[in-house]
Formats: C-alpha cells, sequence, structure tokens
C-alpha cells in the first residue's frame, strides 16, 4: 500500500502495509495526496517505508535525546549510531492503546532521500513518527517545521511562537476574528523554508517578500486545518502573557534566541542537524523580521500585532 | 584553564554566537552574542590552555590600549565566560 504526498515542493512516497489508514479523511493527509504542484515532478523525491526491519540500538550508539509523547504515553528516544545513521524509537508505556503494543524503530541515514521504520499498527503512533521522519528528511534540504501556530493575512504568513500555553491558537482565533482577510494555515507545525522555486534554483529576485515561505502540513496539533498551500513568510512573532498589550521588534541575536526553540528539539541535540538548523534560522533572520509580543488575549492585541507588522 | 570545546560559535545573520545550555523546550534559548574583541579572543584560545595574562596579551598585542585597560578587559571577558560555564578549570 502507498500513495504519495507533495509537500513543500517534495514528493513524498510513502510506503507500508498500515499506511492506507492515514488517508482516512480528517487526519491531515488526504488534501496532501496528488495534490496539483508542478514542483513535484522535478523536486525531490523522499522515500518513507513502513513495515522494514532495522537494526536494533547496541550500547555504541549515542542516545542524544529523550523524550515522552504523552498522548500516547509513550516514550521517545533519538540516537546517533555507531555508523552515523540516526535511530529514532517510539516504545509504548503500561497505559499506551492496546494496537501500540511493540516499539516502532526508524533508521535513517543522512543524505539517503529514504527512512525505513518497523511495523507500526497505530495511527497516532504512525502519525507521529511520520512527523519525526519528514523532519530529519527536510532538515538537509533547507526546511523546516517549527512549532507555531500561523495565519495568512492578504496573502502573507505570520507565524506565532511561544511555549505550549502561552496563548498562540488563541492569538491566531483573535486575528480570524477581528482582521479581515486573514485565514489559517496551521496551527501547531507549519514547515519553513526557501520557496520552491528559490530551492531549486529559480525564483524571481525582483520579488518583494521575504524569500521565505511557510507551508501547510498534514500536522497541525488539535486543530485540523490541512492546507496544501504555501505563502510568503512575513513576520514571526513571539508570544507571551502580559497585563499590558506591548510589542517589539527583535535584534538578530534576541530573534535567533525566540526562533530557536520552536525549531524539533530533539534534532538541535545532534551536531550535524543542530548546524543545519543554525543555517536555516541564519538565512531566514536576514530577511524575515521578528517580533516578541507581550500581550493579553484579546482584540487590541491582534490590532497592535497586525498594524506593527503591515503598517509600521 | 581552558574554553569547553563542547560550545561552537555559530555565525547567524552576521552575528557571532555561542548558544548555552538551554532550559526547557520552548524557553527561549539563551545565547552569547561575541563583540569583534571578543571574537578574536575566543578565536585565539580555541583549543590552548591559558591563564589570564595570556588575554592581556592578546589585547594589547592588536589594540592601542593601556595595560590596565587591557588587564580590565581580559578579566571581565574571563567572568563572562566562567559565569556562563563556559570554561573548565
Amino acid at each position: 500500500m502507498s500513495f504519495t504526498l507533495s509537500l513543500a515542493g517534495c514528493s513524498i512516497l510513502v510506503q507500508g502495509p498500515h499506511v492506507d489508514a492515514l488517508l482516512v479523511p480528517g487526519l491531515g493527509f488526504s488534501p496532501f495526496v496528488d495534490s496539483v504542484d508542478e514542483m513535484a515532478e522535478a523536486g525531490v523525491q523522499l522515500i518513507i517505508r513502513e513495515g522494514e526491519s532495522v537494526d536494533a540500538l547496541s550500547e555504541k550508539d549515542q542516545v542524544l535525546n529523550v523524550f515522552p509523547y504523552p498522548a500516547l504515553a509513550a516514550t521517545c528516544s533519538f540516537s546517533l549510531a555507531a555508523d552515523g545513521g540516526y535511530r529514532f524509537v517510539m516504545s509504548p508505556g503500561p497505559d499506551s492503546p492496546a494496537e501500540f503494543s511493540l516499539p516502532v524503530c526508524m533508521s535513517y541515514v543522512m543524505g539517503s532521500h529514504e527512512v525505513r521504520i518497523t511495523p507500526c499498527a497505530e495511527i497516532g503512533a504512525l502519525r507521529f513518527v511520520l512527523w519525526f521522519a519528514a523532519s530529519l528528511l527536510f532538515t538537509p534540504l533547507q526546511l523546516t517545521f517549527v512549532h507555531a501556530s500561523t495565519i495568512v493575512h492578504r496573502g502573507q504568513a505570520v507565524m506565532f511562537l511561544g511555549e505550549s500555553g502561552t496563548g498562540k491558537s488563541t492569538h491566531s482565533r483573535l486575528w480570524l476574528r477581528h482582521i479581515p482577510d486573514s485565514h489559517l494555515l496551521n496551527d501547531d507545525s507549519p514547515l519553513v523554508g526557501r520557496s520552491a522555486a528559490q530551492r531549486q534554483g529559480g525564483g524571481d529576485s525582483s520579488d518583494s517578500t521575504s524569500g521565505f515561505d511557510a507551508f501547510g502540513t498534514p500536522w497541525s496539533g488539535k486543530t485540523p486545518c490541512f492546507v496544501p498551500r504555501s505563502f510568503p513568510l512575513r513576520a514571526a512573532v513571539r508570544l507571551s502573557q502580559a497585563p499590558v498589550n506591548s510589542i517589539r521588534r527583535l535584534s538578530t541575536v534576541e530573534a535567533f534566541a525566540a526562533l530557536q526553540p520552536s525549531l524539533p528539539p530533539a534534532l538541535a541535540q545532534d551536531d550535524r542537524y543542530s548546524a543545519l538548523q543554525v543555517g536555516i534560522l541564519s538565512s531566514l533572520l536576514t530577511s524575515v523580521p521578528v517580533y516578541h509580543l507581550s500581550c493579553l488575549p484579546d482584540a487590541d492585541a491582534a490590532r497592535l500585532c497586525h498594524q506593527t507588522i503591515f503598517h509600521d | 584553564m581552558q574554553i569547553n570545546t563542547q560550545y561552537k560559535l555559530r555565525q547567524v545573520a552576521g552575528e557571532n554566537i555561542i548558544m548555552l545550555q538551554g532550559a526547557n523546550p520552548g524557553d527561549m534559548t539563551r545565547v552569547i552574542s561575541l563583540n569583534d574583541t571578543a571574537l578574536y579572543l575566543w578565536n585565539s584560545l580555541q583549543g590552548k590552555d591559558f591563564v589570564p595574562e595570556d588575554l592581556t596579551a592578546l589585547l594589547l598585542d592588536r589594540y592601542q590600549v593601556e595595560e590596565s585597560t587591557a588587564r580590565r578587559d581580559a578579566e571581565d571577558f574571563i567572568q563572562t565566560l566562567q559565569q556562563n560555564k563556559l570554561i573548565l578549570a
């Protein structure tokens, strides 16, 4: 069983005994299947194979990051194998769903364009494992996931960043309600990178936008917002809660400190992936302004943010 | 003393940045930004075992300053590194 996703100008062949279950409407993947994208033919071909066998971890491998996945009561670990390849393992715990009874292991060699995954019958685990696979595949292609809620206003994307619970989704909803010509692109994990045309050596250098795009993805957290489109990235805004609304443009160093924690944290523990992430941010920060908005969850916060980004 | 080799200098959009050990994912990453003088000292000390007098000498070598100024700047630089745990004794 297989299908091809078109995502950020790349074709991803997803193949395996359990992958058909991902095409159920509402899970996020079907809008990206065979979506019209002239770039896909000429673009990078990536492959994700589920149902494979993967070498077990050994003591020689270096564990880079261990983190919980509470939604499935699971534990994840990301390692650098002794042979230079990467391993990601998602292990069920005593409270995990019955279908998720065995660890799922993933193997990837940077530059190989192919990720192998052991059989995974639990749909939630498979969705997350695919997200992790995509982050391993995309980062060397100068594309990164960002933990953000992202709206589009008059054709330009604005990302809202911040720790979980600080109000990213709330702020997006305030834009949708109070700022005309706004819609949601993604509520949890868009991709960001140079536009597909620019990455393939084309692109219009007289374009006045930043040259960086935000891409809708199949992963949108709790909000089913699956948009197989991209928009020029106008700005990023880090949010924090405060009793009064105020906004400030960040310096390059501050902007880096604001954005870097919103990139996939497990990858930042690896030297090669960290360098790739820093490289993407370095490019992005030369043309995308980053702000810090201290705010209440009210309409004025959205208006202040909109006014500053689009009219100042 | 030596600089902890775990910490790498990164070029980010024209700035020279060192990422410090973060807190939790999602918290602001703590970074140090090096100006030209700090960058010169950082690069000169890579892989070397040094004492504060070495930094004073490096500064006098490169800049037209009084020795007392160079010594103070060297001490400030070492203190910043120590406060941020970038130095191995």
